[in-house]
């Protein structure tokens, strides 16, 4: 369990994290959500003791990161994927944590195993692609087997396999009793890995809560395509949906994806596509942040 | 505290850098040394009474002192500008231990370097005075001496480039301010005493002056060379050694290594 409570940070006059209070749990996947700049990394390397809040606490079941016996058995973490020396070896990076990690050398060569870095393992990271270094930092986190996760954007730059493997992983993770946290600044990302989500804007904790919960409460959005447009968009009209004009066809906002079928069922309306789009959950994210500007 | 050191060294000796350093060192040692000991040779040709031009044995520590301050000064340095601070403050969260780690972790290391260097010496200058003809002077005390204690010194001189390197952070800064004191401000603030005899007392506390007082040097840009002035004695120079690294470690802690890292 991760606590902020009234966690601040000041960088001149800029405020980047504003007062922020949530609990993370232990068993779900949350996902730590904004846009550019809205004090992603920052709340994140104050709860690592990375950055001195200017105001608050972080801790983790009770005890502040720097107060931990162990740190790196008991949270893993990893931020925004570039910390390496380009001329250490990827193995020999996870073996210069090994120690402080009291784990042994072996570890190291089976984390790089477990995030598909093995065939890598002895090559410098000065040459590693974006995809390769996101593995390696996860297997730093992942190398004192830790009960809490925290990771930075840690899809960036993984291709659809390793996107799809890492979201496996996660659930797999949150299933052992695990608390995940992971940040990232797009909701599809996250959207079918947490359970919960936190969103930020200008600092600010904006929605707490589940996923199920923001998408009832943003607006719906369903593609419909049908052979007779017109006769759709009469009926629309008549029933009062919202129509706009989508690539596929319509784009019916208001009622839900059952309500749509059985009308034009009952008007004998043939349908070829009636899909529900996340696109409500973006809309709900996008009227939460709206307003910051993509950077401050 | 050992975990953290275990990881210094580890993080030492898995980059390339350190050899690449060493090799230099050794090949301008070598170069120094030889050219020294030929001086010697042809300077004692023209008359100058045997031992008392001096000997090649203490000069790693007058001449070579900024390769062991380099790879001192790397070991953070290097850590700010790879941004590997990150992942070495979440392995060891407090800062006051790394800063400890690397400077416990860097005794053995400059030791190596400075055995290395006496070694090159050792070598190089009995070798050539050995093939000119000359006295080794290797049946003197005061070589052997001066090979053993140039040794530590080159290790002192590892701390105080890791200390500085805590305290500036930019590793370009900190090595165009290593190479431009040792090459340009020290020797010329050495040569104040020629013309003011009593700054002699200012420039033996300079941190290169020091060195070579623990080294038994002094021949190069002596503070000796001035009538009727002595420089430190070689518990002296240890000392002021050693307070350039407590200082610039306390400095450094206070001032940089409890920075924000972002
Ligand atoms: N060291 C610093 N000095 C000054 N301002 C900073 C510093 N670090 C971050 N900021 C500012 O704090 C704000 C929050 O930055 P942060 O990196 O936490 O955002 P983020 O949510 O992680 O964004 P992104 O999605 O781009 O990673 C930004 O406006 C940023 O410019
Ligand atoms: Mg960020």
């Amino acid at each position: 369990m991760l606590e902020l409570r009234g966690l601040t940070k000041r960088f001149g006059r800029l405020t980047a994290v504003d007062d922020l209070t949530i609990d993370i749990s232990p068993g779900r996947v949350t996902g730590f959500l904004g846009p550019n700049g809205a004090g992603k990394t920052t709340t994140l390397r104050m709860a690592l003791g990375l950055v001195k809040p200017t105001a608050g606490t972080a801790t983790f079941d009770g005890k502040t990161y720097r107060q931990l016996a162990i740190p790196m058995r008991q949270v893993g973490a990893s931020l925004e994927a570039t910390s390496f020396h380009p001329g250490r070896t990827a193995l020999n990076h996870l073996l210069t944590l090994a120690p402080p990690a009291r784990v042994p050398d072996s570890r190291c060569m089976q984390v790089l195993e477990f995030v598909g870095l093995g065939p890598g393992a002895k090559r410098r990271v000065g040459q590693f692609s974006l995809g390769m270094r996101a593995r390696l930092s996860l297997a730093s986190a992942l190398l004192g087997d830790p009960p809490t996760l925290l990771l930075d954007e840690p899809v960036n730059g993984l291709d659809p396999e390793g996107i799809a493997w890492m979201r496996r992983m996660l659930r797999a993770l949150a299933a052992e009793g695990r608390t995940v946290l992971i940040s990232s600044h797009l909701l599809s990302e996250v959207y079918q890995t947490a359970d919960d989500v936190v969103i930020l804007s200008r600092g600010r904790a904006v929605y707490t809560g589940s996923l199920v919960d923001l998408e009832s409460s943003g607006q719906r959005v369903t593609v419909v395509s049908t052979p007779d447009p017109p006769a759709f968009a009469r009926l629309a009209a008549r029933l009062g949906w919202q129509l706009a004009g989508h690539p596929e066809g319509y784009a019916v906002s208001g009622p839900t994806a059952a309500e749509i079928g059985d009308a034009a069922a009952g008007a004998g309306i043939v349908l070829h596509q009636l899909a529900t789009r996340s696109d409500s959950l973006e809309t709900a994210f996008l009227a939460l942040t709206e307003g910051q500007g993509s950077i401050r | 505290m050992i975990p953290a050191i275990a990881s210094e060294n580890r993080k030492f000796f898995s980059t390339r850098i350190w050899w690449i350093l060493l090799l230099c060192m050794v090949a301008y040692v070598a170069f120094v040394v030889a050219l020294i000991a030929v001086v010697i040779h042809f300077a004692e040709g023209v008359g100058a009474p045997q031992g008392t031009i001096g000997t090649p044995y203490s000069l790693p520590a007058s001449m070579a002192y900024v390769f062991p301050a380099t790879i001192g000064a790397l070991a953070i340095t290097s850590e700010y500008r790879h941004q590997t601070l990150t992942p070495t403050f979440l392995a060891t969260p407090r800062r006051g231990i790394v800063l400890g780690a690397k400077l416990i972790g860097a005794v053995p290391i400059g030791l190596v370097l400075g055995v290395m260097a006496s070694l090159t010496a050792l070598a190089v200058g009995g070798g050539t005075l050995g093939l000119l003809g000359d006295d080794t002077s290797l049946g003197l005390a005061s070589s052997w001496r001066d090979l053993v204690l140039g040794a530590l010194a080159m290790a002192m001189w590892t701390l105080i480039g890791l200390s500085f390197g805590a305290l500036v952070r930019s590793q370009v800064a900190a090595i165009v301010i290593l190479l431009v004191f040792s090459q340009v401000v020290e020797p010329i603030l050495r040569m104040v005493p020629m013309g003011v005899p009593a700054m002699s007392h200012v420039v033996k506390f300079l941190p290169g002056a020091a060195g070579e007082a623990l080294a038994g040097g002094g021949q190069v840009y002596g503070v000796g060379s001035v009538e009727g002035v002595v420089g430190l004695p070689a518990w002296g120079g240890a000392l002021t050694m050693a307070a350039y690294v407590a200082v610039f470690a306390v400095v450094g802690y206070v001032v940089s290594m409890r920075r924000d890292v972002t």
